[in-house]
Parts: C-alpha cells; structure tokens; sequence
C-alpha cells in the first residue's frame, strides 16, 4: 500500500488537496496559455494580414488570413533545438514576428517592345510577359522572429537537404562555431526551430513571408 | 632570478654566459610552423568538440514546453475549468466572427487558381493568371512599375459589366508608344472581357484576350480569368465579398 494511504486521515486529505492545487494551477496555466493563443490569434485575424500558425504536434504551419485557412505547409520533419548547455528547448513565445528583411527577389525587366498602335476593334497580339519562376525563391533560408526565434527552411532535394550524414555534420559544425562565438561574444542564442519542407513548399512559402509577418505556435485543446 | 651586482664580475654568475651561449633554440620559420601547428591542433581539437557536443540540441516539438512549463499538447478540460473554459469560448467565437459571412474569393497566386467557397465548401476552382512579378522601367522618365499581384486580405468593392479599360501610363511605354494627352485616347473596351471586378488601387478580376495563357503568372498585377468562369463568378459575387489573395 502506498504510504500515503497508510498515513493519519488529516495528512491523507492534506495531500490530497496538495495534489489537486497543483494540478488545477498545471491547468489554469495551460487554459491561459490557451487564452493567450486565441487573443493573439484574434489580433492577427483582425490585422487583415497573412499569418502562419504552427501546430506543434502534427507540425503543420497553415498560412492564414482572418482566420481562415489558405495553405497548409506540412513538414516532413519539424524540430526546435537548445544550444549545447542551453538545456531543453522552450518556446520563447506564443506570439512571434518575422524580424528578418527578406531579399527582395530577382525580377526580370520587361523589354518594350515597340510596335504601332492596334486598330480599334482589332484583337492586339498577346505581350508574353515572362512569369515569375517559383525557383527565383530560395529552398534553403534562415528567419530571425522576436522575440528570441531563429526557423531555419530547408527544403527537401536542396544541396542543404538535412537527409545526408555529410550535411548534418556541416550544419552542425557551423552551428556549433555559431554558438561558440556568440558565447564568447556573450550575446545570447536564439532557440532553432529546423522545418524540412518539400523543396517547392519551402520556396513557396517564402514567397508567402513579409518582414513582420506574425507566427504563432497553436496551444492545442 | 636577479643577477648579482655588476662588481661581482660576469665569472661568478654562469646563468648568463650560458644563455649568451645557447642563442635561438629553433630557426625563425621553425618557430612560425610550430606555432600554426598549434593553432591548427587547437582548431582541430575546438571542431572536434563542436562536432561530438556542440550546435543545437533537437527535439521534437511536440516535447517542447513554454517558459511557464505548460505543455502546448494538454488537453483542456473545460468540466473542471468552466470559467477560463467560457473565456476560451468567447475568443474562439470572436474569431469565428472575423470570417466572412457568405462566398469568398481565395487566389493562390503560385498554382494560378482561383476558388470561390463558402465556409470550407468549394463551389467553384478556375485557372487563373496572377502577376509576372517583372519590373517596366520608362526609358524617358526613369518611373518604373513591378507588376505583382498584391497579397493579404481585400474585398470587392465594384462590379462592372463590359468593363472599360482607362489604359495607364505603363500600357503605353511597355508597347513603345508616346503616352497620351488626350483621355480618349486611353480608353480600351475589348481587352478586360465582358465583366470586371474591382479590388481597389487598380487590381480587377477581369476576363482575358488570351485564354491560352491562363494558369501561367503573366499579367501586369490583375487577376484574368476564362471568360466562363468569370461570368460564373461575376454572377455569384456581390460587393463586400472577401477576396483572399495568397
């Protein structure tokens, strides 16, 4: 019998209770957290602006809008790392925003092309602008968020594909002297949250980012 | 070690004779290499801690925890929570309200499609062409235009049918032409199809001239549609509906 049960009736309830207030604070931390997600989630649906929302346990980051869905990104493999002596990764924040300038992208110029004036009435040939290749965007980037979050893309085929034993070594060498320097410099290190996408969907959510953008990590019921 | 002082004479102190006599222990390159070897042994020794021990320590994120030590992946038991359980309720349903009513618009400006739903019913999917995402500069003036389809949130605001087009500036210096003086001049009747929807600062969902290439990111920003599905989506839409362009 546990010893507990074998105690005075008075420590018997006292420890009863004990376990019951701690368990209700646990929730009353998570129901706030949940708080916390839906009135961040309120404001970005209001923002009227595109925001992603992370679903830690299916790891899913869906592109959102007022709410609504517009594109679920599912990573292949999502995974938030602590640097060396860091302890356990923690999540910095609930709410998150995009602190990275992104490289505005190669654009193409439009030749002009001369030619007289169509006829009224008369069908014009078709100006061939040439589109916007997706592959213009990079499969492989790092994103700093603040508060403190760096997400590392990788998309999947890319030279940074995260499958071989060679390219991990090198991402961890250069995260290793990374931290190495940052810790001698005494600046602080952000936790890694590292998303292998498939190569288009890395490149296409990309394009879907502007500095600012919110993300936002789903506390799940 | 402090010599003795100099009326001692150099004989009764054989420290310094003997240093005077040794000279350098190693050439001057051998000492610049044995110095790099170090460093480089050093480097080595740091990467192959790095390697064993060092970057970032992974986990999957559903072991992750805020800083408070909540668990993102508890349930919520709302039975014995019934007062943050109505908090969540009400948020959840002031979210709910943020959506749109009725149909709206989605674009996906990447695949060139259109889908026009209602709640999470697809009525209608159409291939679509959005913006090239090219750049025209006016060799005279320098002004140049990036021709992007805007992305976020935006609502039509209009809705015409044979839509008159009042070319701008750039329609006249892309195809080489002087830019009119004169507004008649700019008027274009044919080219925007038989109906037009207006999303402000420009951007319409419009018919096309050139069906075949819809589905490639070709236009000059505006969203053209296959005069079929836009007479479809013309006669479905009302003013207010949301348009989300992505």
């Amino acid at each position: 019998m546990p010893q507990v049960l074998r105690a005075p009736r008075g420590v018997r309830v006292l420890a009863l209770l004990t376990v019951a207030a701690l368990t209700a604070g646990r929730l009353d931390a998570i129901s706030n957290a949940r708080e916390q997600y839906l009135a961040e989630e309120l404001a970005a649906a209001r923002s009227r602006a595109l925001y992603l929302v992370l679903d830690p346990r299916t790891s899913v980051l869906e592109l959102r809008v007022e709410g609504f869905v517009l594109h679920r990104f599912v990573a292949s493999s999502a995974l938030l790392g602590s640097p060396w002596g860091g302890g356990a990764p923690v999540w910095p924040a609930i709410a998150l925003r995009l602190a990275s300038d992104l490289p505005e992208p190669d654009r193409q110029t439009i030749p002009i092309v001369r030619r007289p004036a169509t006829p009224r009435g008369a069908t014009p040939p078709a100006i061939e602008l040439a589109p916007q290749n997706l592959s213009q965007a990079p499969s492989y980037y790092v994103l700093r968020f603040e508060p403190e979050l760096t997400v590392t893309v990788v998309g999947e085929g890319s030279v940074f594909d995260s499958g071989g034993p060679l390219w991990r070594a090198l991402r961890r060498l250069r995260e290793g002297w990374e931290i190495l320097g940052a810790r001698l410099a005494h600046r602080p290190v952000a936790p890694n949250l590292l998303i292998l996408l498939p190569e288009e969907e890395s490149r296409r959510l990309f394009v879907a980012l502007r500095s600012g953008t919110r993300l936002l990590i789903e506390v799940v019921e | 070690v402090n010599p003795p002082p100099s009326s001692a004479g150099p004989s009764t102190w054989p420290y310094g004779a003997a240093v005077a006599k040794r000279g350098p222990l190693l050439p001057h390159f051998a000492r610049w290499a044995g110095l790099v070897l170090l460093l480089a042994l050093g480097l080595a020794g740091i990467t192959v801690l790095v390697l064993l021990g060092g970057g970032f320590h992974y986990r999957e994120l559903a072991a992750v925890r805020l800083p408070d030590g909540t668990h993102l992946q508890q349930p919520l038991p709302r039975s014995t929570l019934a007062t943050g359980a109505a908090q969540v309720a009400a948020i959840e349903r002031r979210i709910a309200r943020q959506a749109p009513p009725g149909v709206y618009i989605t674009v996906d400006t990447i695949a060139n499609r259109l889908y026009l739903k209602h709640g999470s019913e697809t009525l209608m999917e159409a291939t679509c062409s959005t913006g090239t995402g090219g750049i025209l500069v006016d060799p005279g003036s320098g002004r140049r235009w990036v021709f992007e389809t805007p992305r976020g949130s935006y609502k039509v605001l209009g809705k015409t049918r044979h839509p008159v087009w009042h070319k701008p500036d750039w329609a006249f210096v892309e195809e080489g032409q002087p830019i009119p003086t004169n507004p008649a001049e700019r008027q274009d009747d044919f080219s925007l199809g038989s109906y037009a929807l207006d999303l402000g600062d420009g951007y319409l969902i419009h018919g096309t001239l050139y069906e075949r290439l819809l589905g490639r990111s070709t236009t000059h920003g505006c969203i053209r549609l296959g005069d079929r599905d836009l007479e479809r989506l013309f006669n479905t839409v009302e003013v207010g509906t949301s348009v989300f362009i992505y």
